[in-house]
């Protein structure tokens, strides 16, 4: 099978330090295997977990404690939301994945990596490019799209990385010299099959004009994808590849068997086709077609059953008769219990009656949390125990175990059970709670944030923990790279493990065999045993094609029906594009991350038309680009906010939001009180629209650079006149209210004017036309 | 075990082919076979079954259910007068006033960027009828937003109804007054035909 040789032969060797009671675990035989991409993605693990641990820590508590940070808008808390977010997703708990996968990849191929420079390649282009955009977020220049922040730049890194491990995993997969492919394998190859669609297809972006970039879905669309590729990469990117992980390390340390083939065998396909679909789940109930919420609630309801199958195997492999050091089981029976936890919530609170309790609220972040930092993160550490055992040749001592462990695992808790599922549990119940006759129980939505604070501290108090956990992994990766045992100079060559044949096992036999029963009701009796799995899983092919079909099949049902409500929104009556001082406040609305916060979705449900205004359609959303439906409602919806508040409430507000609200969590935007717009960036913003199609006014977008003596004079170009009029608008309103006079020309005037334009468009022959 | 089989080689995983739990089979069984009633239930067209047309049905009992004793009610002096003294329908206006109007007049309606409502004097209200033409017109060139799209006409006289209530509270931590003092809203109008209020 294999025709070319690997970089170093395969070869069994005992370890230097047989015999030596500390290595007491290490006692079996290691095989060699490139060590290159494993030690490198630990490097990259130590680096990630300082930084994605003290980022969370500092992002969960600024959020509580916004008066920390007074004066540093960059650190608020929509602006560095996005940082922890790619941090830890992108960052450190993929790191630990990919390291993981790595090792787990060349000891189920009994090979090397078809090409270490490609495992290089995807390593530092994945990670150089999240640490550059995490850098490009600190300056502000995030793409607003709640999940998918990145730049372009930083995004296009992502998707060499993670193309370049594609290509490496199927070729390494396709010349493995084991004949059938292990569980694990299946797991890693429709992991990087479907990231790498995701990831392409959710960044997708269109040139809207020279050296700028606009993501290339409006309105339902992009509001669709934003949540969708959230979704999708928590799963496909954190989920899928744990699962693998889990079923290689769990039974390789326990020693216990997988129990039941055919539970692994429907966990991985049923998982794969539930969760294709369950990627517009978070939108149920939404302005996206009723369809498209149908399948993805039905997606997600019956994942409950695969993750089911999946959980009974996990329960069997981690019953164990061998010693391990507590730490690892520590980790391991906290990602199962994660796992069982997560497999019962999600898909009980997918159904269309408890979507409301749970989507856009804190409650759908407890849960993202709960994949990524317990399942995905703890199964990431116990696999770098695994890994330092392996690639560094000393076992982690226990003393640093269980301080990593004991403070991950206290910190996740605290930070996702104790803190975050109540918060977003209580926010639910609070909003949605009517009396018998429709009034609202708790209609002051300050009430519901003053109600979650305690658990936001908790929470918060949770991630600091879990960071000293994070920085103590870190430490121990430097300290156990500094200890490592050296290669062993004496390399034993036992007989290879290469090619083994496959020996088909006899299937039992059937109680239909002397019964006069049809041919075709022995095989379905034979079917059970799902021993034509054995032949498939020699097949790598079959699983790619058979992802990207499920995959493709999947999304094109949810996609169609969102594409066709925008096309019909834009022909039916969408209101006026934005006016150009409205784009610019949007575009400010969209740098200080308000959607990180906000979210501009009303659904039919009465509490919430009662507390926000008219249920949101398609049209609402025709020329938003992206769409910032945000994520969870720390404060309230903005989506019918216009016109419900005067010019100096939004004044007051952004400038010492807790004097008009008090108790409110809402940083200081003073910054933009004082800071004048530039038309310049205006005119930028309404080529990009123009690229888009949308009609202006000619006038505004001709460059008529006037002279010196014109403005001397007082002249001023079209567009600077109609900025003018509208900013002198909104200034006349916060005057009347009894604000300050002359601040036609602030960002905050800008910003008011695009908030007191949501939900309250003019007609679309007012300004210009599509 | 006898049913056990190799799988992996290299890391000696065994494999071994226990059934499915019956209950397992059962239950994924049933909800497959339910999957396909719920979507042709759903999505066949029938009238009435979309999220919006569902949730248009619910406000529509809501509405009746809550209003269905006391029918459409007329912003008139008499009307709102009445009802500010039943408690039970003063609640609803105070929810609509928690929902919508504390951010400007306060919690208790002390005052903040809009005018204190607990004190004796108004700037556009000179008589009870003219806080529901204010609520639902808007003042002073909608430095007090307008609420007539917003709000049923019912909710704007219970709202109206509950401002009312609140005149004379003196609510702690009040905006200084603003305005003048209109007569106590039960004393009879002094000259119906002059005040268009503003």
């Amino acid at each position: 099978m294999a025709t070319t040789e690997p970089a170093t032969p395969l070869h069994h060797t005992t370890h230097p330090s047989d015999g030596h009671p500390q290595f007491a675990q290490l006692t079996r035989p290691v095989i060699w295997y490139d060590e290159g991409p494993v030690r490198l993605g630990m490097w990259i693990c130590a680096f990630w977990a300082v930084v994605s641990g003290v980022l969370t820590a500092a992002t969960l508590s600024v959020m509580v404690n916004p008066q920390w940070v007074e004066g540093y808008p960059q650190l608020a808390f929509g602006r560095i939301r996005p940082l922890y977010w790619h941090a830890a997703v992108y960052g450190l708990v993929s790191a630990m994945l990919q390291a993981g996968m790595y090792l787990s990849l060349q000891r189920l191929c009994g090979r090397t990596m078809w090409r270490k420079s490609l495992a290089y390649l995807h390593l530092v282009s994945w990670h150089a490019g999240v640490a550059w955009g995490c850098w490009m977020l600190y300056q502000g220049h995030g793409e607003a799209r709640i999940g998918a922040e990145l730049p372009i730049g930083p995004d296009c890194l992502i998707a060499v990385g993670s193309l370049a491990f594609l290509l490496n995993l199927s070729m390494t997969a396709m010349r493995r010299r084991i004949t059938g492919m292990y569980i694990s394998m299946w797991f890693y190859l429709t992991s990087a099959v479907a990231f790498a669609a995701i990831h392409l297809i959710g960044n997708w972006a269109t040139f809207a004009a020279p050296g700028q970039t606009l993501t290339a879905y409006a309105g339902v669309v992009d509001g669709m994808v934003q949540s969708w590729h959230r979704q999708q990469v928590v799963f496909f990117l954190i989920l899928f590849p744990a699962l693998g992980l889990a079923y290689h390390i769990i039974p390789h340390l326990t020693g216990s068997p997988v129990r039941r083939y055919r539970a692994a065998v429907l966990q991985y396909w049923l998982m794969l086709i539930c969760g294709a679909f369950a990627g517009a789940r978070l939108l149920n109930l939404t302005a996206i077609s009723d369809w498209v919420s149908s399948l993805a609630m039905w997606g997600s309801v019956l994942m409950l059953f695969p993750a089911w199958a999946g959980s009974l195997n996990l329960k069997g492999m981690l019953k164990t008769d061998r010693s391990l050091p507590g730490h690892c089981m520590l980790l391991l029976m906290v990602v199962f219990a994660g796992f069982v936890w997560w497999t019962l919530e999600s898909s009980v609170t997918a159904t269309r009656w408890l979507t409301p309790y749970t989507a856009m609220t804190d409650w759908a972040v407890a849960r993202d949390w709960l994949v990524i930092f317990v399942v995905g993160g703890l199964m990431g550490t116990a696999t770098i125990f695994w890994l330092v055992q392996h690639v560094y040749r000393i076992a982690a001592p226990r003393g640093w175990g269980m301080v990593v462990s004991g403070l991950l695992v206290l910190g996740l808790l605290l930070q996702v059970v104790v803190g975050a599922y109540p918060a977003g549990g209580l926010q639910g119940l609070m909003e949605m709670r009517t009396d018998a006759m429709g009034v609202l129980v708790y209609p002051d939505f300050l009430d519901i944030v003053r109600a979650r604070q305690v658990w936001w501290k908790l929470s918060a108090g949770g991630a600091a923990l879990a960071a000293g956990g994070w920085v103590a992994l870190a430490m121990m990766l430097v300290f156990l790279r500094w200890r490592a045992a050296p290669k062993p100079a004496v390399v034993v060559q036992l007989s290879p493990p290469v090619d083994v044949r496959w020996v088909e096992p006899t299937p039992p036999p059937s109680p239909l065999a002397d019964k006069p029963v049809l041919g075709l009701a022995m095989t379905l009796d034979q079917a059970k045993h799902f021993l034509f799995h054995l032949r498939w899983q020699r097949h790598p092919a079959l699983f790619l094609t058979a992802t990207s079909l499920i995959l493709g099949v999947a999304w094109g049902v949810e996609f169609l029906p969102v594409v066709a409500q925008q096309r019909a929104a834009l022909r039916i009556a969408p209101p006026a594009p934005y006016t150009p001082l409205e784009l610019l406040g949007r575009q400010i609305y969209q740098q200080e991350g308000c959607a990180s916060c906000h979210t501009q979705m009303v659904r039919p449900i009465y509490a919430e038309v009662t507390r926000y205004g008219e249920v949101s359609r398609p049209e609402d959303f025709v020329w938003d680009r992206p769409a910032q439906w945000g994520l969870r409602r720390v404060g309230p919806d903005l989506a019918k906010v216009g016109g419900t508040k005067n010019g100096f409430w939004h004044w007051q507000h952004l400038e010492n939001p807790s004097q008009v609200s008090p108790g409110t969590v809402m940083p200081s935007f003073a910054h933009l009180l004082d800071e004048r717009f530039d038309v310049e960036d205006i005119r930028r913003l309404l080529l990009t629209q123009v690229a888009l199609g949308i009609t202006y006014d000619e006038a505004w977008l001709v460059e008529n650079e006037l002279t010196a003596e014109d403005r001397a004079y007082g002249e001023m170009t079209e567009l600077e006149q109609a900025v003018l009029r509208q900013g002198e608008e909104v200034a006349a309103d916060i005057v009347r209210s009894g604000g300050p006079a002359n601040m036609f020309d602030r960002k905050a005037t800008a910003l008011i004017a695009y908030l007191q334009r949501l939900g309250n468009p003019p007609p679309a022959s007012a300004t210009g036309t599509p | 075990m006898s049913d056990t089989f190799p799988v992996s080689d290299a890391d000696s995983i065994s494999v071994a082919d226990q059934p499915m739990p019956k209950w397992w089979t059962r239950l994924f069984t049933l909800f497959v076979l339910i999957c396909p009633f719920y979507l042709l239930y759903f999505h066949t067209g029938a009238p009435g079954r979309s999220e919006i047309e569902r949730y248009e049905r619910v406000a529509f009992e809501i509405t009746k259910k809550r209003f269905a004793e006391i029918g459409e009610l007329q912003p008139t002096r008499a009307t709102i007068l009445e009802y500010t003294k039943k408690p039970n329908w003063l609640k609803v206006g105070k929810m609509v006033f928690k929902t919508h109007c504390v951010s400007c007049h306060g919690r208790n309606g002390e005052g903040g960027v809009g005018p204190n409502l607990t004190d004796d004097a108004y700037k556009h209200v000179h008589d009870i009828e003219d806080i529901a033409r204010v609520i639902s017109e808007g003042a002073n060139n909608n430095a007090m937003p307008a609420w007539k799209d917003k709000l049923s006409t019912n909710e704007l006289v219970l709202v109206a109804a509950y401002v009312a209530s609140l005149r004379g509270t003196h609510a702690p931590g009040g905006k200084a007054a603003e305005g003048s003092v209109p007569p106590p809203w039960d004393a009879a109008p002094a000259d119906p035909g002059a005040g268009d209020g503003g």
